[in-house]
C-alpha cells in the first residue's frame, strides 16, 4: 500500500507546477468570463451587478454581431479547407523519392514564412495587395486585366486574409503531414502495385485512411488556430471595409480595449469559447469514426 | 518502342515537377527578397509605379529613420529577455510533466491530461481579459511578467514530448532504477538526452512563437518601457501620413533577420541531434 | 502457364554491385527456393521478378513476354511479404478483395473468388475483422487469400514464414507445399533458412554475392554440393572441411556420416579429444579436438571418456580443390589420405 501511494506522490509533484499554471491560467479565466459576462460595467467599474443573461440578449440583437460571426466562420472554414487540401497534397508531392534534393529545399522554402512574425508579413502584403502600387496588380495589370481591389473592397477583402494565410502556414501543417506520411510502412504500398492499383486508387484507399489520425489532428489544431487571428485584422484592415473582416476576435479586443465594454467583451469571449467547444464535438463526431487508428 | 515513349514521358513529368517546384520557391521567397530589396530604397522609390524590384539607389535612409522612430535597442531586449525566460522557465516545467503523464502511474492521470489538452485548446483571445486584470491586481502590468508567466506551461510542448517519452524503452529506465536511480536523475541523466531532437524542436518552436508574439504584448503593455519588437515594429506601420514603406521594411528586418539566424542555427542542430539519437 | 527466364541480369546500387551477371530459368509448375544468408541477393532476385525493382542491365522473360518495363500489377504475379503487408484499415474480406475490384471483376464473382479462397486457408470466419485483431498465424492466411483469389501464374514469396513462431511454421510449410500441388502455379519462395529450403524446393538455388553457387534437388544438393560454399551452407551442424589434411586439396566429411567406433572399411582415422557433448536423445552431437583443428561429430555412438577416434568411410569424403571446386577423388589421393589412416594407429 505504501509504495503504491509513493508511486502516485511522485506523479502529482512531477506535473503539479504544469498543472498550477495551467489552472490559474486556464481553467480558472473559464470560469471568470462565465462571472463576468452575467454582469455589467467596464474595466474601471469597482461594483458591477449581475445582469444575468442581458449581454448575451444584447448581443445576439445585434445584426453587427452576426456579420461578425460570419465572417469569422467563413474566414475559419475556407481558410481549414484550402489549407488541409493543399497541405496534404504538397505533402504528397515532395514525399517521393526522385528528386530528393529538391524536395528537401521546397519543402525548408515553403516552411519559412511560418517562422516570420505575423507583423513583418501583414507589413508586406499590405503593399503586395496594394490595389495601385503593389506587386499583383502590377501582373495583373500587365497581362490587361483590371486591377484587383484585395484588401480595399469588402467583398474581397476576407478572401485576401484567407490567401495570406495560407501562404504563411502551407509549410507547417504540410510538414506535420509529410511526417505522417514517412510512417506508412514501404510494403503496403508494394503490395498495392502488385495489385495493379491506379495512383489515384492508392491515394484515396490507402495514403489518406492511413495518415488519417495526423489529418484529424491538423484539422483541429487549424481550425482553433484560425480563430485566433488577430495581427492581420489589425494590422491590415481594422476590421473594415465595412465590417467585412471584422472578427469575433478583433471584435472582443475593440470591445474590451478600445470601447472598454467589459461585460459584452467577455460575453463575446464566452461565444468564442462556446465556437471552440461546439466546432471539437463536432470534429470528433463527424469525423472521429473516419480515423483508423492502428 | 514503348519503352522509349515509357522513358521520356517519366523524363518530361520529371523536368516539369521541377520546373513547378522552383516556380514554387520563387513565389513564397518573392515577399521576403521584396522586403530585403525595399529596405534599402530611398522613399520616393518605394510609391512609384510600375514597381521596381531591385532598387535604383542602395540607400540606408530606411534603416536610420527606422531607428530614429523606433528604440530598437530597448525592444530588442525586452524580445530577448521575454523569449529566453519563457524557454527556460518551460523546460523546467514541461520537462518533468511530461515524464510524469508518459510513465508514472497516479490516480486521476486522465483528469489531469484533460487540463492539459483544454490548455491546448484555449484561444488567448479567450483568457486574455481575465488574466490582465489578475496581473493589474497584483501590480504587475508594469513588467514584462505578464508576457512571461502565462506561457510558462506550454500544453503544445508537454503534450508533443510525452509522445517522445512514451516511445523511449521501458528495459532502459528499469536498468536505471537498478541501478538506483530517482525519479530525476533519470530525467536529467536518460530521458532529456534520449529526447533531444524534441526538446530541441520544441525550444526552437516556442521561442519563435515568444519572440513573433504581438497580441498578448500589446494588450498587457502600455508603455514602451515594456514592450517587445513587433509591438514597435507595427507602430511603424500606424504613423501618421503616407506610409513610409522603406522605413517599415527596415523595421521588419530587424524582426525578421534575428529568427532567421535561430532558424538556420537551430535546424543544423536538430538535424544532428536526429542523428544522434537514430538509434533506432 | 508459364516459365521464367533472367538474363544476363545485373543489378547496381551505384557502385555497389549486388548481382553482377545472373542467368536463370525457372519451370513452370515448380517450387523454387531462393535461399542463401543476408545480402547474398535472393530478394533482390525476387523483386526484380516481381518487379518493385529494376534490373540495372538485362531481361526477364515471364511466359515468353520481356516484362522489364511492365508495371508489377501486370505481370501476372502475387507475392506474399514478410510482414505480409496486408492494408491496417481495411477488414480481410476488403484485404483479399482490393486486388480484385482493381481489375474490376464483377460483384458476383468477386464474392464467390472470395469465399472459395477463405475457405480453404480457413479465414471464413474472420472476414470481418481488422489485420490488428488477427494473430500472425491468421495474418499470413490473408495474406496467402489475398494472393491465392488472383489467380496467379506465377507466387512470389519473401520469407513470408520467419516472423511465426516455430510450431506454426512447420504446419505452414506442410500447407504451403500442399497449396502448391493442389494449385499447380510456380512458386519462388526465397529464405534463409536452410532447412526450409531443403524441406520445401523442388529445386533449389542457393546464392552468395548475387551469384549462383549451386542448383539442384534437394538430396543433390546434399549429397553432391559442387563447392565448400554449398557444402557447409547445407547441413546442420556444417560440413567439416580442412585444407590440412591433403597439399592443395581441401577434404570434407559430415558430421553425421563419421562413426566413433570403428566400422572396419573407414578410409581415414583420426585421434582426438572430445571437448563437448550435447546429448540429443537419439544421437549425439561432440566437438572434438584434433591435430587438425575441431571436428564435429554426430553419431549415435556413445563412448565413455574423453580420447576418441573418428572414423569416415570412403563414400563420405568430399575433394575440392584449392578454388574451393569439387574435384574427382583420384586413387592417388585416396592412397594419401590411407596414410592419415595409418598415422593414427588405426
Amino acid at each position: 500500500m505504501k509504495s503504491k501511494e509513493k508511486l502516485s506522490l511522485k506523479g502529482y509533484l512531477l506535473i503539479a507546477p504544469a498543472i498550477i499554471f495551467l489552472f490559474i491560467f486556464t481553467v480558472y479565466p473559464i470560469f471568470y468570463l462565465l462571472n463576468s459576462s452575467m454582469r455589467d460595467g467596464s474595466l474601471l467599474s469597482k461594483k458591477r451587478n449581475f445582469i444575468g443573461f442581458q449581454n448575451f440578449k444584447t448581443l445576439f440583437r445585434s445584426v453587427d454581431f452576426y456579420i461578425t460571426l460570419k465572417n469569422t466562420i467563413i474566414y475559419s472554414i475556407g481558410l481549414v479547407v484550402i489549407l488541409m487540401i493543399l497541405a496534404t497534397l504538397f505533402a504528397v508531392w515532395v514525399n517521393g523519392k526522385a528528386q530528393k534534393r529538391l524536395n528537401g529545399i521546397t519543402l525548408a522554402a515553403v516552411f519559412t514564412p511560418h517562422i516570420v512574425s505575423l507583423v513583418s508579413i501583414s507589413t508586406v502584403f499590405l503593399w503586395i495587395m496594394d490595389p495601385q502600387i503593389g506587386a499583383l496588380n502590377f501582373i495583373i495589370r500587365s497581362i490587361g486585366l483590371r486591377p484587383f481591389p484585395f484588401l480595399a473592397s469588402s467583398k474581397t477583402a476576407l478572401a485576401s486574409l484567407v490567401a495570406m494565410m495560407v501562404w504563411k502556414s502551407l509549410g507547417y501543417y504540410s510538414l506535420l503531414i509529410l511526417a505522417a506520411l514517412q510512417g506508412v510502412p514501404k510494403d503496403i504500398y508494394e503490395a498495392a502495385e502488385i495489385d495493379d492499383t491506379p495512383k489515384i486508387r492508392i491515394f484515396f484507399r490507402i495514403t489518406l485512411p492511413m495518415i488519417s489520425p495526423t489529418l484529424f489532428f491538423t484539422a483541429i489544431v487549424s481550425t482553433i488556430s484560425s480563430f485566433q487571428v488577430f495581427e492581420t485584422v489589425n494590422l491590415m484592415t481594422q476590421g473594415g471595409p465595412i465590417n467585412s473582416t471584422n472578427t469575433l476576435v478583433y471584435q472582443i479586443y475593440s470591445d474590451a480595449f478600445k470601447y472598454l465594454k467589459l461585460g459584452p467583451a467577455t460575453a463575446e469571449a464566452v461565444v468564442l469559447l462556446g465556437l471552440v467547444g461546439i466546432l471539437t464535438i463536432l470534429y470528433f463526431v463527424c469525423l472521429g469514426k473516419k480515423v483508423h487508428y492502428q | 518502342m514503348g519503352l522509349k515513349k515509357l522513358k521520356t514521358g517519366h523524363l518530361i513529368t520529371g523536368v516539369v515537377q521541377a520546373v513547378l517546384k522552383l516556380l514554387l520557391i520563387f513565389l513564397i521567397a518573392y515577399p521576403f527578397i521584396w522586403m530585403v530589396l525595399t529596405s534599402f530604397k530611398p522613399y520616393k522609390e518605394t510609391t512609384i509605379y510600375p514597381p521596381t524590384f531591385f532598387p535604383k539607389i542602395w540607400t540606408a535612409e530606411g534603416y536610420i529613420k527606422a531607428l530614429e522612430m523606433l528604440d530598437v535597442r530597448l525592444f530588442f531586449r525586452n524580445s530577448l529577455i521575454v523569449s529566453f525566460s519563457v524557454l527556460i522557465l518551460q523546460y523546467i516545467v514541461i520537462i518533468p510533466a511530461a515524464y510524469a503523464f508518459a510513465r508514472c502511474k497516479f490516480r486521476g492521470k486522465g483528469f489531469f491530461f484533460g487540463i492539459v489538452l483544454m490548455g491546448f485548446m484555449i484561444p488567448q483571445q479567450v483568457t486574455f481579459i481575465p488574466i490582465y486584470l489578475m496581473f493589474s491586481n497584483a501590480g504587475l502590468l508594469q513588467s514584462l511578467w505578464p508576457q512571461i508567466i502565462p506561457f510558462i506551461s506550454n500544453a503544445f510542448g508537454i503534450f508533443l514530448l510525452r509522445q517522445y517519452f512514451m516511445q523511449i524503452p521501458e528495459e532502459i529506465i528499469e536498468a536505471a532504477r537498478l541501478d538506483d536511480a530517482g525519479e530525476i536523475k533519470i530525467i536529467l541523466r536518460i530521458m532529456i538526452p534520449m529526447a533531444r531532437p524534441a526538446i530541441f524542436t520544441i525550444g526552437l518552436l516556442s521561442f519563435i512563437s515568444s519572440w513573433n508574439s504581438y497580441f498578448w504584448p500589446l494588450i498587457m503593455t502600455t508603455k514602451n518601457t515594456y514592450r517587445t519588437l513587433p509591438i514597435g515594429v507595427a507602430m511603424l506601420n500606424s504613423q501618421d501620413g503616407p506610409r513610409l514603406w522603406n522605413v517599415m521594411m527596415a523595421g521588419n528586418m530587424f524582426l525578421v533577420v534575428p529568427i532567421l539566424i535561430v532558424y538556420l542555427f537551430a535546424n543544423k542542430q536538430i538535424r544532428k541531434a536526429f542523428a544522434y539519437s537514430g538509434i533506432k | 502457364m508459364s516459365y521464367i527466364t533472367l538474363k544476363n541480369i545485373h543489378k547496381a546500387y551505384g557502385k555497389d554491385i549486388i548481382i553482377p551477371d545472373l542467368n536463370l530459368t525457372i519451370d513452370d509448375g515448380t517450387f523454387t527456393v531462393l535461399v542463401g544468408p543476408s545480402g547474398c541477393g535472393k530478394s533482390t532476385t525476387l523483386r526484380m521478378i516481381a518487379g518493385l525493382e529494376k534490373p540495372t542491365s538485362g531481361e526477364i522473360y515471364i511466359d515468353n513476354q520481356n516484362v522489364v518495363d511492365v508495371e508489377p500489377g501486370k505481370r501476372g504475379i502475387a507475392m506474399v511479404f514478410q510482414n505480409y503487408a496486408l492494408y491496417p484499415t481495411m477488414s480481410v474480406k476488403e484485404n483479399i478483395e482490393f486486388g480484385l475490384r482493381n481489375k474490376k471483376v464483377p460483384k458476383e464473382e468477386r464474392i464467390k473468388l472470395i469465399n472459395d479462397v477463405s475457405e480453404i486457408v480457413g479465414l471464413t470466419p474472420y472476414l470481418g475483422r481488422k489485420p490488428s485483431e488477427l494473430s500472425g498465424g491468421q495474418r499470413q492466411r490473408v495474406a496467402l487469400a489475398r494472393a491465392m483469389v488472383k489467380k496467379p501464374k506465377v507466387f512470389l514469396m519473401d520469407e513470408p514464414l520467419s516472423n511465426l513462431d516455430a510450431k506454426l511454421r512447420q504446419q505452414m510449410r506442410v500447407e504451403l507445399i500442399e497449396l502448391h500441388k493442389r494449385l499447380g502455379a510456380t512458386f519462388i519462395y526465397v529464405t534463409h533458412d536452410q532447412v526450409e529450403a531443403m524441406s520445401m524446393g523442388d529445386n533449389i538455388i542457393l546464392m552468395d554475392k548475387g551469384i549462383i553457387m549451386q542448383r539442384s534437388s534437394p538430396k543433390e544438393m546434399y549429397h553432391n554440393p559442387q563447392n565448400t560454399y554449398t557444402a557447409q551452407f547445407i547441413g546442420t551442424p556444417p560440413m567439416n572441411i580442412f585444407d590440412n589434411m591433403l597439399e592443395n586439396f581441401k577434404i570434407g566429411f559430415r558430421p553425421e556420416k563419421t562413426a566413433l567406433k570403428d566400422p572396419g572399411d573407414s578410409l581415414i582415422s583420426i585421434r582426438g579429444r572430445i571437448i563437448t557433448r550435447e546429448q540429443l536423445g537419439a544421437e549425439m552431437n561432440c566437438s572434438v579436438d584434433t591435430e587438425y583443428g575441431k571436428i564435429m561429430v554426430k553419431t549415435e555412438d556413445d563412448i565413455d571418456g574423453e580420447d576418441c577416434i573418428i572414423h569416415v568411410k570412403e563414400e563420405h569424403i568430399f575433394v575440392f580443390g584449392n578454388d574451393g571446386n569439387r574435384t574427382g577423388f583420384a586413387s592417388e589421393l585416396k592412397a594419401r589420405l590411407e596414410k592419415i589412416r595409418r598415422g593414427a594407429g588405426g
